[in-house]
């Protein structure tokens, strides 16, 4: 997080950015990550309370069904689908993930013996992480394009000067590109340790 | 190439080699119980590839079931064609981790006791009726015994147990227990009523109130040999849905008074051990009672 805001013009940190920054930005992005853990443990108690543990194996093949369904996002943005908009897809990618990574959450509960598993799901947890820090620094950048151009406009200039102009404008497109190289590997550690627990469990199991 | 990329591929490699070389630890759920132990490391002794474990019957004849203690080869020849695994697990602590009522046919379902222990403390002393009455079959507690088919819990008598079942005693009762019901206090208020009887407030009292009597005599008392407040029941009546309490109108009057009542651990010494079911028409007053006394 310290790393993102010192990416742009006017570094900042945790400890001098305004408070409409911190409720802005960083409390969405960390708030959306406590909520994924608190809702996992309430779940969790409340499968153990009434004794419908066993229920959570299911939760697996459901947030898989799930986390699949939010890649659709990234087809569209490849071109293998054409439906909707890409801003739509985005959200969907967003809210469907966290959903997907709940029910993983619940589906691992807290069952610390089989290593991959478990591999799996800190990966899970930290392409959510990722996840939700892309999503932070996308709304900066757009923040960050709307001022300028508007400042831009006020300055008398062209709609196509102004284009220009924010092209050149790298600080905050780098920023996305550098945290695009962390979240693609992440995301597909998670997805072939996770497709290895399926596998296992299919060979053992099935 | 992307650094991310590289630590991302040793990740993954490292997991697959993990899975292949080691899956005990890569792969496994938990530890394979005692019995099972030296074949922690060799997942395909039990497990066929793509259809499960099921190799049980390599090592465990059905046959030698027979050769176990008869309740237990009945109850497993009884639960049809389910395989080991529908009920037992060889991975963590507990061995038999599903098992399920519903796998029994319909008659073992309800022999509780051809599996279980029927247990013999106070508790369940003279009851008759199937353990089904207050007991599930998800866990032995809690039970659902309905204790307002005795007594009504109001909110003067949010007591504890012991205070009326004392001596963990739960086939009797005493009112006595309670400062409340001091039987000095109330004997002078009853003798008016020609009830003489104190020692079972229940039969009159079923909800604890002075003025939930059914009746203003005393019913007579089964001969079980008590004297004083403390008054054997039968259980198993309630649990057979004895809505009304016996003893009721028409009946003598039972003249075994109280006096004399002697808290021992709680427990008047007059309490007998006498059967439960024959009446007791006994005129004696408090007399008499010193001579059971003795």
């Amino acid at each position: 997080m310290i790393t993102v805001i010192s990416a742009t013009k006017r570094p900042a940190c945790l400890f001098t950015m305004g408070p409409k920054l911190f409720s802005r930005s960083v409390l969405p992005f960390s708030g959306a990550f406590l909520a994924l853990i608190l809702a996992t443990v309430l779940i969790d108690w409340f499968l153990h309370s009434q004794g419908l543990a066993y229920w959570g194996r299911w939760a697996g093949p459901l947030g898989v069904l799930v986390l699949a369904l939010s890649f659709g996002y990234s087809a569209r943005k490849r071109k293998f689908l054409f439906t909707g908009s890409l801003p739509g897809w985005l959200r969907l990618h967003e809210y469907l993930s966290w959903i997907g990574a709940l029910l993983i959450m619940v589906h691992s509960g807290i069952h610390l013996h089989a290593w991959l598993p478990w591999a799996a799901t800190l990966a899970m947890l930290a392409a959510t992480a990722s996840g939700l820090m892309g999503k932070y620094l996308l709304k900066t950048a757009r923040d960050k394009m709307k001022a300028a151009k508007t400042k831009l406009a006020a300055q008398g200039l062209t709609d196509v000067e102004i284009e220009n102009q924010l092209l050149s404008d790298s600080l905050t497109l780098k920023a996305l590109a550098n945290w695009r190289k962390g979240h693609m590997p992440v995301t597909y550690t998670f997805f072939f340790l996770a497709l290895f627990h399926v596998v296992s469990i299919c060979f053992f199991w099935m | 190439m992307n650094k991310g990329l590289v630590i991302a591929l040793v990740l993954v490699v490292s997991a697959a080699l993990g899975s292949l070389l080691r899956p005990h630890q890569f792969l496994s759920p938990g530890p394979l119980i005692q019995g099972h132990a030296k074949l922690d490391q060799d997942c395909l002794a039990c497990h066929r590839p793509f259809e499960g474990p099921g190799k049980c019957e390599n090592c465990h004849k059905p046959e030698d079931f027979l050769k176990k203690p008869v309740a237990k080869a009945e109850f497993h020849h009884k639960l049809g064609p389910k395989t080991c695994i529908s009920c037992h697990t060889d991975h963590g602590v507990r061995h038999v981790s599903h098992f399920s009522h519903n796998l029994l046919d319909s008659k073992t379902n309800q022999d509780c006791s051809g599996c279980h222990k029927a247990p013999t403390d106070k508790n369940h002393i003279g009851v008759k009726e199937s353990c089904s009455a207050c007991h599930g079959q998800g866990a032995f507690k809690p039970a659902s015994f309905e204790h307002g088919k005795w007594f009504h819990f109001d909110k003067n008598h949010k007591a504890k147990c012991i205070t009326c079942h004392q001596g963990e005693d739960y086939t009797s009762y005493t009112c006595f227990g309670c400062h409340a019901h001091g039987m000095g206090e109330i004997r002078g208020e009853h003798a008016e009523e020609g009830i003489l009887d104190l020692r079972d407030c229940v039969g009159c009292h079923p909800s604890g109130k002075e003025y939930d009597a059914k009746m203003r005599r005393s019913r007579p008392v089964k001969d079980n040999g008590i004297q004083g407040p403390v008054r054997q029941y039968d259980r198993a009546e309630a649990l057979a849905g004895m809505s009304a309490l016996p003893g009721q109108a028409g009946t003598a009057v039972d003249s075994a008074g109280g006096q004399g009542v002697q808290e021992s651990g709680g427990r008047s010494e007059h309490e007998g051990k006498g059967e439960h079911g024959s009446e007791h028409h006994s005129e004696h007053g408090d007399d008499e009672e010193e001579e059971d006394d003795d």
